[in-house]
């Protein structure tokens, strides 16, 4: 079923096409939430209200105007960027405890040991950019999102998104090579 | 090193646990949605409705008045 026709059946109080709407997103929002660096636990709590927030304002979303993907990953950069710059937050390390429960749970022990230190490697140098780089990162490995969609989750332009990207990635590059030094 | 990071991207990503969807649409059945606001009205539906307003007072008091002099004549 097209998703423009579930998103005005939600707007109308239809749970289950909403429902089909959670389904096809969360992989994207938790992919999403946890390449800005978040761990699990967080990542769900924002992706659950993400999608309350969703299904409150679902009748202000307008197809015609926006993308549904955009608008919900726009929601959930934006609760991500909050919680992020909570002064008290504790600090994101979810590449040590959560190799194991992920996707390296079908991996060989010295392959595991591998993905865990990729994850440590990446965790430490997420934790050392700007939430906002972080999230157009993120955004940038999202799948069929073209740079004009990360713009809008942005709210820049694109051309703005690629150099900002260009410099994320630099920053990212150098703090992974002083890691390494 | 390009490739370092995407390769280390590509390897960062979580997945809802199994049941993330079903627990979210049952949630939402306690939550009500929020209802739009009615519409306000802009400055020249104010501007139509009031010239209505005053064409409408105007038929009216020329009715009276033509229906006085009707009264009067007879």
């Amino acid at each position: 079923m097209d998703i423009n026709s579930d998103i005005s059946q939600a707007a109308r109080g239809d749970h289950n096409a909403f429902g089909r709407i959670v389904v096809v997103h969360q992989g994207k929002i938790f992919a999403f939430l946890g390449r800005m660096g978040l761990d699990s636990a967080t990542a769900e709590d924002i992706a659950q209200e993400t999608f309350l927030r969703l299904w409150r304002n679902a009748n202000q979303f307008d197809p015609k105007r926006s993308n549904l993907t955009t608008w919900i990953l726009t929601i959930a950069r934006n609760l991500a960027l909050t919680h992020l710059s909570r002064p008290g937050r504790r600090v994101e390390i979810a590449g040590a405890s959560e190799v194991e429960d992920t996707a390296s749970d079908a991996l060989q022990p010295d392959e595991a040991l591998l993905a865990k230190q990729r994850r440590e490697r990446l965790h430490a140098g997420l934790n050392r950019l700007a939430p906002v780089d972080r999230s157009l990162m993120a955004a940038s490995y999202i799948e069929d999102l073209d740079l004009a969609a990360i713009a809008r989750i942005e709210g820049a332009t694109p051309g703005a998104v690629k150099v900002r990207l260009h410099r994320a990635r630099l920053k990212m590059r150098q703090i992974l090579e002083e890691d390494d030094g | 090193m390009a490739d370092d990071i995407d390769q280390l991207m590509a390897s960062e990503i979580l997945t809802p646990p199994p049941d993330f969807a079903r627990r979210i649409t049952a949630l939402v059945r306690q939550i009500p949605q929020n209802q739009l606001p009615s519409p306000r009205l802009r400055l020249w539906q104010w501007a139509s409705l009031g010239a209505g307003a005053c064409l409408g007072a105007l038929r009216l008091c020329e009715f009276v008045f033509f229906a006085f002099i009707a009264v009067g004549a007879q």
